[in-house]
């Protein structure tokens, strides 16, 4: 995964937290129905970004019985693990929005004049 | 609406995940290769596999919930997974320690001096301390080359144990050829070391007794002589002692990251 390929999956997983916890494929759903299909990202791919977010402090995993986290469909008494934005999570995930807002904004000014 | 019941894995320890119990198991086959092919240490690799599961009963129970049927519930379940070469290298970096990685990098032959190096390392410096602050040398001279041997045996056995402490623990490499280190050959290390200390205290009390019973040693040297081969004897006790509890300790540590197959 390219450099700009990761931290733009590492966005939209933070941003898919925002509203709550949630397990591996809860947010690879979450991701591609709230952007309509347009990102897409398997769950298996989503493993390596969650697990750098988390050792890098941003978000925090924690394994809970099924049925606890949003959207309920694990097995009965099968563990998942949720993960959640952490405080520093909440902080990059700002910062981040501002920027992407930013470079959108500086995209259709760009493009409206074109 | 209920899901319906996943051909999930069964429910996971804290450690990793358990054998399969249903015969309905599913995802068993796909969960027992992606063990073997994963490139990280444990327990995250058990961690891994059972965040695996937990997701793709997830998918498998929105598949069914959308109408598919067993079957095709639980091929789109397993294609969404997509956890392809590239990810398992992501995650392999994410969790390998940054020493292992840059190890890796080098030749085979140079990994295993490495190795070997750090496992002598810590040995050495014991030795040399023991050297300072007790008569060490003079207790090895006592036994005479029995204790040399012995102690040649035994260091042996306790440079296995400290390799395999630098390969599972310092560097975490938990691959097949790390695991493979995971052998009984200390504990006959251990028992050589034993044995040569049997064998080198008798052999020193035949020569004393033979030259006491010959009249060519008077009886207080007999006695001094006798004293002094048991410093083979020691020696070796206390190499095997060491050995076998090192090596149960190890296998313990070992066992507890990696219930299921250590």
């Amino acid at each position: 995964m390219s450099e700009s390929a990761r931290a733009r999956s590492q966005f939209l997983v933070l941003l898919a937290l925002r509203e709550g916890g949630k397990h591996g494929y809860q947010i690879a759903r979450h991701i591609a129905d709230k952007s309509r299909g347009f990102f897409s990202i398997s769950y298996g791919a989503l493993y390596p970004v969650l697990h750098k977010l988390e050792q890098d402090g941003l978000i925090t995993g924690a394994w809970e019985t099924g049925g606890a986290a949003e959207g309920a469909s694990a097995g009965e008494g099968q563990r998942r693990r949720v993960y959640t934005l952490t405080r520093a999570g909440h902080k990059a995930l700002a910062e981040e929005r501002e920027h992407q807002q930013r470079e959108s904004a500086a995209l259709r000014a760009l493009m409206g004049k074109a | 609406m209920s899901a319906p019941a996943a051909p999930g894995p069964a429910p996971s320890t804290p450690r990793g995940p358990r054998a399969p119990q249903a015969p309905s198991d599913g995802f068993a086959p796909l969960l027992g290769r992606l063990e073997r092919e994963l490139d990280l240490p444990y327990p995250e690799r058990s961690h891994l596999l059972e965040e695996i599961a937990a997701d793709l009963h997830a998918a498998y129970a929105a598949a069914r919930a959308s109408g598919a049927d067993d079957a095709a519930a639980r091929a789109r379940a397993i294609h969404e997974l997509g956890l392809d070469a590239g990810a398992a290298a992501e995650l392999s970096a994410v969790h390998t320690p940054a020493l292992h990685r840059a190890l890796r990098r080098l030749p085979a032959p140079a990994q295993g001096g490495f190795e070997v190096l750090a496992a002598a390392l810590p040995l050495v410096v014991c030795f040399l301390y023991l050297c300072k602050e007790v008569p060490l040398m003079q207790f090895l001279r006592d036994g005479g080359f029995g204790s040399i041997l012995v102690l040649i045996i035994g260091g042996f056995g306790l440079g296995l144990l400290t390799q395999r402490a630098v390969v599972w623990f310092i560097l975490r490499d938990h691959s097949p050829r790390g695991l493979g280190k995971n052998t009984a050959a200390p504990l006959l290390l251990a028992a050589a070391t034993l044995c040569a200390a049997v064998l080198g205290t008798a052999t020193n009390f035949y020569v004393v007794l033979r030259a006491w019973s010959e009249d060519h040693l008077p009886d207080a040297h007999m006695r001094i002589g006798l004293r002094e081969s048991l410093s083979t004897l020691i020696l070796g006790a206390a190499l095997a002692t060491l050995i076998v509890l090192g090596h149960t300790a190890l296998t313990a540590a070992l066992r507890r990251l990696r219930p299921a197959t250590a």
